[in-house]
């Protein structure tokens, strides 16, 4: 009867959208430099122009970091559990956010250590995957904001499929028995663009994975139906 | 009840009544208190009282009396009603508000046991909760002794209680034949009267008294029959206080969440002036002390709290706690406002005292830095911290000072 009473008349919702508020422009910031540095990577752009905006961005992203852990706290201390699964995601997701702006600098390092840009079919294809990893970080902040359930199990389903082609063509390397230009530069990017994109399938899936699940998604088919199953098991 | 209670909107208005309705309880127990007080008779009350000419047993009972409630608001605005009603001595009265300042430090100490599982986690909130410990030990280690000795330099009691009583004196109070004529008193007078009359029916409906009506007033009855009387009423009156501060701080907690932990987000990194105002004005709103400093604890123990930053929020949740007492002096006249200012003062000079000057901000912070890491290493520093603030260290005052 009295569990209105003891419960938060605030329920704390604020402190959780100002929390997401950041988290989002984490990912906005870490869409900037990830494009930043592809672009710098594949080509035409003076490394030193960009190099002190990428290094602030990153800073700014990992202080952010450390700016939605500490308020988790507080909002943890002053609500109790109310909302604890929610400050548990974001502690996860913003850490996804977070590794995303770290591979940008190391794709940013790639740049500074190769010779020369990439040529040919690998760049191609860096430069159609790096345009769909962008995208998907645009995407990735809208899904997240609006809660967009079937947004997020696309976003999975289309992470999942540019993870495979960057495994094929890490394989692919790896195997080449012809003489290939500056292999493993390549190799590291389709890696470190395999891992951003990784990073951001598990910003996704905590739109719709249950928390034990983050990080550990079900085949792309199933996300979404599954979870779904899965919650009305628990209710039932 | 509960559909009527679904929309944000209806809830904040009803958590408004709520606020307004435990305020005038807790006014209507004061008044209550002061009045099973009065009723007792001064001999009685003063035989009652008797062992707090001894400071040091006033400091206990203030201790003992708020690490039981777990509210020195509880405590204080009870020892307004007493010196109100003229039951206890403003000069008793002092040493009883300072231990309530001590013992409303044990809540924090309690909380951060639950981090006693991780020994850094442990260190950094225990030291936390201590640090609110020495604040307030040390205040009273330089305030007390300066209260007592200069209580036998000047004609009106100590300097704590000569400048509270010039400040009574120079304030507006309407008054008229030396009654106290507060609108808050009248307003909530008919309530206590009520409960009086009901329980006085009670107690004569079972044959345990005979009195007259109150309006006659008591004076005639047998003593004992008083004494049941303003017994059980005097139980009533702290039950309705204890409970209506907890309605209170569990409502304004609810109410203010939101805001609070904004308020709380701006000073985590900061250590300054805008903790000692945040601090105060949480405190205030919330109408404890140990809710504000509780919430801390956790962010102590997570590290993400400092004690540096830390530890002028607990400077400003001791003066925003002077407020119950001030607020119950609305219904208890000129000496329990006098009080309730002794209160105010002594939590003022103690933020005086410890925050402007760096180096002097650091001797409690160092204290509890020390004390955190012993407890890291031997949780028996933990027992012996709290058995010796919260028990030895009355106990030897009592013994020291005799009787």
């Amino acid at each position: 009867m009295f569990e209105w009473f003891l419960s938060s008349t605030d329920t704390g919702a604020p402190g959780l959208e100002r929390m997401r508020a950041q988290f989002g422009q984490m990912l906005d910031a870490g869409r900037h430099i990830f494009d930043t540095a592809s672009n710098a990577f594949l080509g035409g752009t003076d490394l030193e122009v960009i190099r002190q905006d990428l290094f602030d961005t990153d800073k700014r992203i990992n202080r952010a970091e450390q700016q939605i852990r500490r308020e988790i706290v507080v909002h943890a201390s002053v609500h109790g559990t109310t909302e604890f699964p929610a400050c548990l995601v974001l502690m996860s997701v913003v850490k996804d956010a977070e590794r995303v702006g770290d591979y940008a600098k190391n794709i940013f390092d790639l740049a500074a250590s190769t010779p020369h840009p990439p040529v040919g079919e690998h760049r191609e294809q860096l430069v159609k995957l790096k345009d769909r990893i962008s995208g998907m970080m645009a995407t990735c902040r809208e899904i997240y904001d609006a809660r967009d359930r079937d947004g997020a199990a696309q976003l999975i389903r289309e992470a999942q499929e540019i993870e495979d082609v960057c495994d094929d063509h890490i394989h692919g390397l790896l195997a080449a028995e012809r003489q290939v230009d500056l292999p493993a530069a390549y190799v590291l990017a389709y890696r470190y663009f395999k891992r951003a994109t990784s990073h951001l399938r598990n910003i996704a899936s905590s739109v719709i994975q249950p928390l034990d699940k983050l990080d550990f998604p079900s085949k792309p088919s199933e996300t979404s139906e599954e979870s779904e199953a899965e919650e009305e098991e628990v209710v039932e | 009840m509960a559909d009527s209670l679904q929309t944000p909107r209806s809830r904040w208005l009803t958590r408004l009544v709520i606020f307004v309705g435990a305020i005038y309880v807790f006014l209507a127990a004061i008044e209550l208190f002061g009045h099973s007080f009065k009723m007792l008779g001064e001999s009685r009350a003063d035989r009652l009282f008797c062992g707090l000419e001894n400071p040091f047993a006033g400091l206990a009972v203030g201790i003992i009396a708020t690490a039981i409630l777990q509210s020195s608001s509880a405590t204080t605005s009870t020892v307004v009603a007493m010196v109100g009603a003229g039951s206890l001595s403003l000069t008793c009265a002092i040493p009883v508000i300072m231990g309530a300042n001590i013992g409303t430090s044990v809540t924090c100490a309690i909380v951060s046991l639950g981090h006693i599982a991780q020994n850094a986690a442990f260190r950094r909130a225990f030291s936390g909760a201590t640090v609110h410990g020495f604040i307030n030990l040390l205040t009273v280690v330089v305030l007390l002794p300066l209260e007592l000795i200069t209580a036998r330099l000047l004609p009106n009691g100590g300097i704590l209680e000569t400048a509270a009583r010039w400040m009574v004196e120079h304030l507006p109070l309407e008054s008229s034949g030396g009654t106290f004529k507060s609108p808050i008193k009248q307003a909530v007078k008919h309530f206590a009267d009520g409960i009086e009359t009901l329980f006085r029916e009670i107690l004569q409906a079972l044959g345990l008294i005979d009195l007259p009506d109150s309006a006659s007033g008591i004076t005639g009855t047998a003593p004992g029959q008083s004494t049941l009387l303003a017994s059980l009423l005097a139980l009533v009156a702290l039950v309705m206080i204890v409970g209506s501060l907890i309605v209170i701080t569990k409502n304004m907690k609810a109410l203010m969440a939101d805001q609070i932990e904004e308020w709380l987000n701006r000073v985590l990194t900061r250590s300054g002036l805008l903790g000692l105002i945040i601090g105060m004005v949480v405190t205030a709103v919330v109408q404890s002390s140990s809710i504000t400093t509780s919430l801390l604890i956790p962010m102590f123990g997570a590290g993400v709290l400092g004690l540096e930053a830390g530890f002028p929020i607990m400077l400003g949740a001791n003066i925003g706690t002077t407020i119950t007492a001030l607020l119950a002096a609305a219904v208890a006249g000129p000496a329990g406002l006098t009080i309730a200012l002794v209160h105010t003062q002594f939590n003022l000079l103690g933020a005086l005292m410890f925050f402007p000057v760096k180096r002097v901000r650091q001797i409690p912070v160092f204290l509890a830095h020390q004390l955190g890491a012993a407890a890291e290493r031997n949780r028996l520093w933990v027992v012996l911290y709290m058995v010796s603030v919260f028990v030895l260290i009355p106990i030897a005052g009592i013994l020291i000072w005799g009787k």
